[in-house]
């Protein structure tokens, strides 16, 4: 396994995440979720179109989002997501749940004979 | 917009097929909108317009690739919508379960009901819950397809004594009745075909348990003996429906298309063994085999016709 593809299946498993904390922050549109992903990870995150639209229907099917055509400050209309309440739980059980992932991961991975 | 870009969104636009016209073009217009921002910041970091075009287009991917993936997003069911379209079996099952078909107006009004929220659902742009609706309202044709061939059945030996109007009237029109209604069904299927075979799957879905209870109020003889036949099995009927009615569930929650397939398999099996108790307790190993043989292919045919559709 390269390490390119770690980093792959790593940002796959974590990109509802992802999209629902930034949305926890403000509601956005898809283009704005990208730049913010990147901006926010400090360029260690790109997640591509492909990969985040279907992300994004997919969390509006399941009612974690909610998507409404609005004019942005530019005056053109773009399709803004926001965090449904639903959406903020299942951001929570997230959280915990990495949190407990990374704790478990950092002794397993830092710890020496 | 770009000749590579209107190509891409043209070829993408073939592959979606979510059937509703209004959830694809609003797929379209997001990412084109999205295109439109994203070469603008390219082309302000200094990148050419094309090259600039050629780059967001690579990041959505092949356009069948992303269609595939978009479809598959839509594949899961709002629980609201799930739980509706399940309601359609509940429906039956309680009709079956209370004999509720016996009372004219409880029937009527159960047909009333089924065709409204069919049409209701065709105009929504035919939301997963349409389906389950959709099939219940085809099962009437199939029901009024038996009353046709008991006219036949009735009338055909009176003709053999000698021309009558009413006669030749009953035959003629019971005899048209069976072409109309086949292509009423094949192009219900047909048309959901188009969006995903698996929708027209679920259109065929009430067809067979129908089909099930006709044979054997026809093998009890008729329409007047039969019905107390199907009052006895009423519990068990009320069971099939239930049973269909969780799968349903199951089928419209299920997001990959494999456990969907499963269910659809899952609910014909458990319906080929339901009519074998029914139908024919006493049939032999091969009837039974062929029976589940022709459930699991009925139910999974507009897959044949979604290849060559």
């Amino acid at each position: 396994m390269t390490l390119g593809s770690y980093l792959t299946q790593l940002l796959k498993g974590n990109t509802d995440v992802l999209i629902l904390s930034l949305l926890e922050r403000a509601p956005m549109h898809g283009h704005q979720i990208l730049q913010e992903l990147e901006a926010t990870s400090g360029g260690f995150f790109h997640v591509s179109e492909g990969t985040l639209y279907p992300a994004l229907y997919r969390l509006a099917r399941e009612g974690y989002i909610r998507g409404r055509w609005a004019k942005i400050a530019t005056g053109r209309e773009r399709k803004v997501y926001e965090l449904t309440k639903k959406g903020e739980h299942r951001l929570q059980e997230c959280r915990s749940t990495w949190s407990g992932f990374a704790r478990a991961m950092n002794r397993v991975t830092t710890q020496t004979t | 917009m770009s000749s590579e870009v209107a190509g891409y969104f043209e070829r993408l636009r073939s592959h979606l097929r979510l059937g509703d016209t209004f959830e694809s073009d609003d797929v379209m217009r997001e990412l084109s909108t999205h295109v439109e921002d994203r070469v603008v910041e390219l082309v302000r970091a200094g990148m050419s317009p094309a090259r600039a075009e050629h780059a967001v287009l690579s990041g959505f991917g092949r356009p069948r690739t992303l269609a595939h993936l978009v479809r598959q997003a839509h594949l899961v069911t709002p629980w609201a919508d799930a739980l509706l379209g399940a309601a359609a079996f509940v429906f039956l099952a309680v009709i079956v379960g209370a004999e509720l078909w016996h009372v004219p107006a409880f029937a009527a009004g159960g047909a009333g009901l089924v065709v409204a929220l069919t049409l209701y659902g065709l105009w929504q742009g035919r939301p997963a819950w349409f389906y389950p609706w959709a099939g219940a309202a085809l099962t009437l044709p199939l029901a009024a397809g038996y009353i046709a061939f008991a006219v036949l059945h009735r009338e055909l030996p009176a003709l053999t004594a000698g021309p009558h109007a009413l006669a030749l009237a009953g035959v003629a029109g019971a005899l048209l009745y069976f072409p109309i209604g086949l292509f009423v069904v094949a192009a219900a299927v047909l048309v959901a075909v188009r969006r995903d075979w698996l929708d027209a799957s679920v259109l065929l879905s009430p067809l067979p348990g129908v089909l099930v209870e006709i044979i054997a109020v026809h093998r009890a003889g008729g329409i007047a003996a039969g019905g107390q036949a199907l009052s006895e099995a009423s519990a068990l009927l009320f069971g099939v429906y239930l049973g269909m009615a969780i799968a349903t569930l199951a089928f419209l929650r299920s997001s990959t298309r494999n456990v969907k397939v499963m269910t659809l398999v899952g609910s014909a099996v458990g319906l080929w063994a339901v009519s074998a108790l029914f139908v024919d307790p006493g049939g032999g190993l091969v009837a039974l085999a062929a029976r589940g043989a022709l459930l699991v292919g009925f139910l999974l045919s507009p897959a044949l016709v979604a290849r060559h559709a």
